[in-house]
C-alpha cells in the first residue's frame, strides 16, 4: 500500500493535492463533479475583514497557455463567510484552509483573530501576493520587512498554523521566503500569479478592465518549479508548490523540486477532474517506481 | 451538474457562420432547463478555457424527455471555428452542464408572454418556447408571442423562426431587421412598447446583446411589465468558483454563471 499521507505543521493530509485559493470557490462549487473529501485539503477563496465588490469586468481573459485574471478579491467579508460558507466546509472530512488578505498589516491580524475561534478551520493561508488590488496585498509580498510584519501579525493573533503565499513578482523570492520563515510562518505556498497584460488588437483596449492582471496556467510552470526549488534551499519549513500544474507528471515535478504538497488552480477550470486524476496518477507512479511513501519523493531532484 | 462526453448526432449550417449541432448527452439533456448552458472544451490547439453555450432544445421536443439537445452558435473565434468543424459521429464533446439557473417559470400559466430576442440570443428563448408548449398546452391559456430581431434577412431563414410560427401555442411572430430586408425595419426595442400595449403583455423574457437588454429593461420598467433577461459575460470556470463573470445586481456583483444567467431586468444595474 502506497502512502500518500504528508504532514504540514504537525497536521495530517491524506494526500498532497489541494486547490489553489480563488479557483475552487468555497469548496462546494465542484461537489457535483467530485467529492472534495478526496483532496488533501480544501483551500477557500480569499476573504477580507469587510465585504469587497472586487474589480470591474472583464476580469479574465485567455492567453497562450493560460489566462489573466484581475478579480480583485471580491468577497463577502469574514462574518458572512463564517455564517454562509463554514457550515458546508464543516461537513467535509478533509483539512480546511482559509485564505485571508488585508489592506493594512493590522487588518491581517484582526481578521486572523476573528477566525481563530471559528470551529472547523485547520490552517490560515496568508495572501500577501494578490497582484490585482491597489491597496495592499502584493505590496506586502514584495518587501521582506512588510512580509515579515504581516506574518507576525497573523501568527500573534491565532493558534492556527499559517501558510504564507508568496508572489513571484520579485527579484529574489528566497529573501521573502526567509523573512516569513523568521517571522513565524509554518509553511510557504509558492507561487501566486505573474503580473501580465493582454491587448485586444482590434480595439486597442486592454483585454481586462484592470489593465494588468495575474497570469496563470501551464505557461508559468517552469518558473514556479524553479522558485520552489530555490525556496527549498533557503528555508526549512514545508513548501506547497503551485503554478501551472495540470497533470500528475507536473505534480511529481514539484514534489521532486522540494514541495511537500501541491495546489492546482487554473487547470481545474479546463478539466474539473484534474485533482482527482493527479491523486490517481501520483499513486500509480509511486507504485511503478517501487516507492512506498510519497514523502520519499520530496526533494529528490538530482542536480 | 455533470461532466459528460457528448456525441454529435446531427449537424447543419443554419445561416452563414451559424451552426446547429445536435448532441447526445443523456445526463445533461435530461436535467436541462431553458436558460441553462454548458461549458464546452474546444480542442483547437489555441483555446485554453472552456466556452459557454446556451442549451437549445431540439425543435419540437421537450426538455427532460430527450437524451439530446442542440448547440446553436455563431463562429466568432478559434473555439467556435473548431466546434463548427466537428462532424456527425464525433463522440468526445467534453462538456460540463447544465449550468446556471434557467428562466423562472413559476405562475406563468395565465400570463400573456412575449419572448424578445436579438440575434443569436434567440437561442435560449427558443428553448423556453419549447418548455412553454408543455405548460401552455391547454388551448384556453393565453398565447405566447415572439419578437425577434437581427441585422439582416441573412440570419432570418433559420428553421427556428419558421418552426416557431407553426407551433400552435404561439401567437404572433414579429420580426425586425436593421436594414429592413425582412419584417419591420429597425430594432426589437423600436416596436416593443407598442406590442406590449397592443397585446396587453404581462411577462417578458429577453435575451440578446447587452445594449438591447438595457433598452428592454428601461421599456418594461416604464410600462411596469415583469421582465427576465438572460445575460452573457466572459467566463472562466462556469460553475461559480472564479468570480470572473459578474454583473451588478441589486448593487452587488453577482456571478452570471451561478447566480444567473437569468436575472430580473429591474434588479440589474445597466449603467
Amino acid at each position: 500500500m502506497t502512502n500518500l499521507e504528508i504532514q504540514i505543521a504537525g497536521k495530517k493530509f491524506n494526500n498532497p493535492v489541494m486547490p489553489a485559493s480563488g479557483t475552487f470557490g468555497y469548496g462546494e462549487e465542484y461537489k457535483d463533479i467530485f467529492d472534495p473529501n478526496v483532496l488533501g485539503a480544501v483551500v477557500c477563496k480569499t476573504i477580507k475583514f469587510a465585504p469587497w465588490e472586487g474589480n470591474l469586468t472583464p476580469r479574465t481573459c485567455e492567453t497562450s497557455y493560460g489566462m489573466l485574471n484581475a478579480i480583485g478579491l471580491q468577497n463577502m467579508g469574514w462574518e458572512r463567510f463564517v455564517q454562509e460558507k463554514m457550515p458546508f466546509l464543516r461537513t467535509l472530512k478533509t483539512n480546511i484552509i482559509i485564505s485571508i488578505a488585508g489592506s493594512k498589516v493590522e487588518e491581517y491580524g484582526q481578521l486572523a483573530a476573528r477566525l481563530d475561534p471559528v470551529n472547523g478551520i485547520d490552517f490560515l493561508e496568508v495572501n500577501i501576493s494578490c497582484p490585482n488590488v491597489k491597496a495592499g496585498s502584493q505590496v506586502f509580498g514584495t518587501n521582506p520587512d512588510m512580509a515579515a510584519a504581516v506574518t507576525r501579525a497573523v501568527k500573534d493573533s491565532t493558534h492556527l498554523p499559517i501558510i504564507v503565499k508568496l508572489t513571484p513578482n520579485v527579484t529574489d523570492i528566497t529573501v521573502i521566503a526567509k523573512a516569513v520563515e523568521a517571522a513565524g510562518a509554518d509553511a510557504i505556498c509558492a507561487i501566486n500569479t505573474f503580473r501580465g497584460m493582454a491587448i485586444d488588437i482590434q480595439t486597442g483596449k486592454p483585454k481586462i478592465a484592470n489593465v494588468i492582471g495575474g497570469y496563470s496556467g501551464p505557461g508559468i510552470k517552469p518558473i514556479a518549479v524553479r522558485m520552489v526549488y530555490e525556496i527549498t534551499k533557503a528555508v526549512k519549513i514545508p513548501i506547497i508548490g503551485v503554478g501551472g500544474i495540470a497533470n500528475w507528471e507536473d505534480a511529481v515535478e514539484f514534489l521532486r523540486a522540494g514541495a511537500t504538497a501541491i495546489q492546482v488552480g487554473t487547470a481545474t477550470f479546463v478539466d474539473p477532474l484534474t485533482m482527482p486524476k493527479i491523486i490517481k496518477g501520483l499513486t500509480e507512479f509511486l507504485e511503478k517506481q517501487g516507492i512506498d511513501d510519497v514523502n520519499k519523493l520530496i526533494g529528490t531532484v538530482k542536480t | 451538474m455533470f461532466q459528460e462526453f457528448g456525441t454529435i448526432t446531427d449537424k447543419s449550417c443554419l445561416a452563414p457562420g451559424i451552426y446547429r449541432l445536435t448532441i447526445n448527452a443523456r445526463k445533461i439533456a435530461e436535467n436541462a432547463k431553458p436558460g441553462q448552458f454548458v461549458m464546452v472544451r474546444c480542442y483547437d490547439g489555441q483555446s485554453f478555457l472552456r466556452r459557454p453555450f446556451s442549451i437549445a432544445a431540439e425543435t419540437g421536443s421537450v426538455f427532460g424527455q430527450q437524451s439530446t439537445f442542440n448547440l446553436i452558435f455563431k463562429v466568432k473565434g478559434h473555439g467556435t471555428q473548431w466546434l463548427s468543424e466537428q462532424e456527425i459521429g464525433y463522440r468526445f464533446l467534453n462538456m460540463i452542464g447544465p449550468l446556471g439557473h434557467g428562466y423562472n417559470l413559476t405562475g406563468i400559466e395565465s400570463k400573456k408572454i412575449l419572448l424578445a430576442g436579438g440575434g443569436i440570443g434567440m437561442i435560449s428563448l427558443v428553448s423556453l418556447a419549447v418548455e412553454l408548449i408543455k405548460i401552455k398546452r391547454q388551448a384556453s391559456l393565453p398565447k405566447v408571442h415572439v419578437l425577434f430581431g437581427d441585422k439582416t434577412i441573412k440570419y432570418m431563414d433559420t428553421p427556428y423562426a419558421e418552426h416557431l410560427a407553426h407551433w400552435n401555442f404561439l401567437g404572433e411572430l414579429i420580426v425586425t431587421t436593421e436594414d429592413g430586408s425582412y419584417g419591420h425595419q429597425g430594432m426589437v426595442t423600436d416596436i416593443l412598447p407598442s406590442i406590449i400595449k397592443k397585446k396587453a403583455i404581462d411577462q417578458i423574457f429577453a435575451c440578446g446583446p447587452k445594449a438591447m437588454l438595457k433598452k428592454v429593461a428601461e421599456i418594461t420598467q416604464a410600462l411596469k411589465v415583469p421582465c427576465q433577461v438572460c445575460l452573457e459575460e466572459k467566463m472562466a470556470c462556469g460553475v461559480g468558483a472564479c468570480y470572473s463573470c459578474v454583473c451588478k445586481v441589486k448593487g452587488h456583483n453577482m456571478r452570471v454563471c451561478k447566480d444567473g444567467p437569468v436575472f430580473d431586468a429591474k434588479e440589474v444595474d445597466w449603467s
